[in-house]
């Protein structure tokens, strides 16, 4: 099920509502509901893949308690590392094996030897890589002595399978996410409309940011030769919207569904195109996979304990690992080893931490430098985001090469003015709003409340037609 | 609690009646699908031919020039099983019906719709045909099956400067003559020269299982037909020369060894797809007529039938 379907506006209602009339408010009966819905919203994708979750789930639950009440420090590693090459495993199965083979081949063959090979029709579980990353980060931080395991099967399993998060994140901790899970959660009035408020933004970004740049971005990445260096220019910007619009759009909905059963869950973006370094973006982007990598790869590795030269290393191997993260393609490696390079001046000037703050926190424009700074990391990304688009490596250079052409001042053969008018407003409500967690959190209420209404009747209707041809959500695939 | 749910109705409600307005404005905007279920509800007590298929069969006939009366509710993307199930409910309340022109060309032997397609609710609304796959909620909202068309429509109705559909009583599409034939100006060597982009990807499926469920099908409709008395025909309307150089061989050869079983059981098949008379200017693409090459082809089928039913 999706979130940009009529079909979950149908469910969210009906779970909500039988949510918050059990008697009492009674935590264990409102976990086991909210798992039913869980499994079954996981369940109209495809209900054979139930299996596997459960099975991840229970692993994870069982090798928890087992490294938890082992007193032996070998026996403790023995099932971590069952935990872990499990999990790796399946994730690794379904989501590389493939590419593996492939590339195990290309490169003999590259050395004169020609290998028969066979690769499998796999379908890739939706949202694998988010419940593998939830169920890991549950046993290390319990192999780390940072948290007990629950032994409560239910609140652990709807901890892994919570819905909002389920498919696309964002990748919690069982530090932040089970407390919420074991206790008592009543309704609270702010944090419900809040929800609503940030599901509707969501869905703005989603269906009229998102899918209608899609449309002309697919055109122009799917023939790239068919234009000119400025269209692909213009191909590159609506992949920039469309690939934030979906994501931190789903973030949205997934954030603002969790509210309304009284959850908070991680952030996940931070309004990331007003970085005014690469550092200050990978801050702000994809916030919960980023200190995910921080806290279970990076620093583990050393982190910058040893000098500049250990930091730099492991700062490539987090980048690269993370553009892996998202798909067995060379793109996603080179995407990531590009955002790498971006990265390395700031490490090595010691300036990686220097726009901590709010872009323009006291006044309502950046300054110049500020705006510089904005202008040249938002470039920089749009120029990684063809790696991530492009099908392959020949693609994307293909593409960047017919880019980099005398065609590249030429008029743009394709430029959707309304939905370049609607990424101008959408930027604009996202800039007004960049104090708060989103946009629409504080924006507009001060207004008087018919005003306020309007405005978002004026959302509503956008969505309904204004939406461009439903996509899926990109981050499904990963 | 009460005070959230109180504010949220009162938003709600709009949106609510806004969403009602909407599915009763798609339900009751005519279209030239629900043109052609109308027209076939309308007129169960009299349809002597009905036409089955896919969009091949759609664009090609204008029952408009059939001296008897027709039915055409073939429809862009409508496989073998769509139309034996359309058959299966319509036939036992047709008591006129004499002739089904059921589509062989080509692709539809071998072309088969998923379990999700999106129109199966458009049969389950408009034809009252349940194929056993149209999820509960697009049983209750036809919009829910396809926002993003039913969006169109919308946009289409209330802009002036944009024309959609026209179509005829009987649900065929009157100027439906853009495409890329249109804009190639029907100029053939500029035809050719790109047919080989253009046809990459159209009906490529290659598939000798596909073929025999459909086949399968073929026989199912072709018996219904028979024990009702009425004369089932098979039909390949034309196609453009380079849609035909670009066919697959054995997929021909799957389709012809076919049709040599159908022929060897008496079963008749109108064969136009390689006609001489049609060209360039009669098609609005490789693989569907426009509507003036629809009027040409049915005044020609019009022809075939008369004299196929007076049994010269």
């Amino acid at each position: 099920m999706l979130f940009n379907t009529l079909d979950f506006m149908i469910f969210l209602p009906i779970v909500f509502g039988l949510y918050w009339l059990i008697p009492s408010k009674h935590v264990k009966w409102q976990n086991i509901l909210l798992l039913v819905a869980s499994y079954y919203f996981y369940g109209c994708w495809n209900w054979k893949f139930l299996f596997l979750l459960a099975f991840s789930t229970w692993l994870d639950y069982f090798t928890g308690l087992k490294i938890h009440d082992s007193t032996n420090q070998r026996w403790r590693k023995a099932w971590l590392l069952i935990s872990v090459c499990t999990n790796l495993g399946f994730l690794g199965f379904f989501k590389y094996y493939n590419f593996f083979i492939e590339s195990f081949a290309d490169l003999l063959s590259s050395f004169h030897l020609q290998v028969h090979y066979s690769t499998l029709q796999i379908v890739l579980p939706v949202g694998i890589s988010f419940y593998t990353f939830h169920g890991l980060s549950y046993v290390f931080d319990i192999y780390n002595r940072r948290i007990v395991p629950t032994r409560n099967p239910v609140d652990y399993t709807l901890f892994v399978s919570f819905f909002p998060l389920l498919v696309a994140g964002p990748i919690e901790r069982a530090t932040h996410l089970l407390p919420q899970v074991e206790r008592q959660r009543t309704f609270d009035y702010t944090k419900a409309v809040d929800g609503l408020r940030q599901i509707l933004w969501g869905l703005f970004k989603k269906m009229v940011i998102a899918d209608g740049c899609a449309e002309y971005a697919n055109l122009i990445f799917d023939q790239p030769d068919m234009y000119g260096g400025s269209t692909l220019v213009i191909g590159a910007l609506l992949f920039t919207f469309q690939i934030y619009g979906d994501f931190s759009g789903y973030s949205d909905i997934a954030l603002g569904t969790a509210r309304l059963f009284g959850f908070e869950l991680l952030r996940n973006f931070a309004y990331p195109y007003f970085s005014r370094d690469i550092a200050e973006f990978w801050r702000r982007w994809h916030i919960s996979l980023s200190s995910w990598f921080k806290d279970y790869l990076y620093i583990p590795l050393g982190g910058s304990r040893g000098g500049k030269w250990m930091s730099l290393r492991n700062t490539f191997i987090i980048f690269v690992v993370s553009g892996f993260w998202h798909g067995s393609n060379w793109t996603f490696v080179a995407w990531g080893a590009l955002n790498a390079i971006y990265f390395v001046p700031l490490l090595l000037s010691g300036k990686n931490r220097s726009n901590i703050d709010i872009v323009a926190k006291d006044s309502v424009l950046p300054g110049l430098r500020e705006a510089l700074g904005i202008l040249v990391t938002f470039a920089l990304t749009v120029f990684a985001w063809i790696f991530f688009r492009a099908e392959d490596m020949t693609h994307a250079l293909h593409y960047i090469g017919h880019m980099f052409s005398t065609s590249l001042f030429s008029k743009p053969q394709v430029f959707p003015s309304i939905v370049f008018l609607l990424i101008a407003i959408f930027v604009a409500i996202e800039w007004l709003g960049r104090r708060d967690d989103f946009a629409l959190r504080s924006f507009g209420l001060r207004w008087p409340r018919a005003l306020r209404w309007a405005f978002y009747y004026a959302l509503v209707v956008c969505i309904f037609v204004l939406s461009g041809k439903e996509q899926e959500f990109i981050y499904f695939q990963f | 609690m009460r005070a959230f749910l109180v504010r949220l109705s009162l938003f709600a409600l709009p949106v609510f009646l806004a969403f009602v307005a909407l599915e009763v404005f798609v339900r009751t905007t005519p279209n030239a699908f629900s043109g052609k279920a109308n027209f076939l509800r309308t007129h169960l007590a009299n349809v002597r031919c009905l036409v089955l298929g896919s969009s091949h069969n759609q664009c090609a006939i204008n029952p408009a020039y059939l001296e008897i009366p027709s039915a055409n509710i073939a429809y862009s993307g409508q496989d073998e099983k769509m139309d034996s199930l359309l058959l299966a409910s319509y036939l036992p309340q047709l008591p006129q019906l004499e002739v089904v022109l059921v589509e062989c060309d080509y692709h539809s032997l071998e072309e088969m719709l998923g379990d999700d397609y999106f129109r199966y609710s458009w049969y389950y609304h408009f034809y009252d045909v349940n194929n056993g796959h149209v999820p509960l909620l697009q049983k209750i909202s036809l919009y829910a099956s396809e926002p993003q068309f039913f969006n169109d429509l919308l946009k289409r109705t209330f802009q002036k400067n944009t024309e959609g559909d026209r179509f005829n009583e009987y649900g065929f599409v009157v100027n439906d003559f853009p495409g890329p034939f249109l804009d190639a100006k029907y100029d053939s060597l500029a035809l050719e020269n790109e047919a080989d982009e253009r046809l990459k990807l159209r009906h490529r499926t290659d598939s000798a299982a596909l073929a025999a469920l459909n086949a399968n099908t073929i026989r199912g409709m072709i018996a219904l037909c028979e024990s009702r008395g009425v004369k089932p025909l098979l039909l390949a309307s034309p196609m453009y020369s380079s849609y035909l150089k670009r066919r697959i061989p054995a997929k021909v050869e799957r389709r012809a060894a076919f049709l040599r079983e159908m022929q060897a059981r008496g079963i008749l098949f109108l064969d136009f797809e390689n006609d001489a008379r049609f060209n360039a200017e009669d098609f609005k693409n490789d693989d569907h007529l426009n509507p003036t090459g629809a009027e040409k082809f049915t005044r020609i089928l019009n022809d075939t039938l008369r004299s196929v039913l007076s049994g010269s």
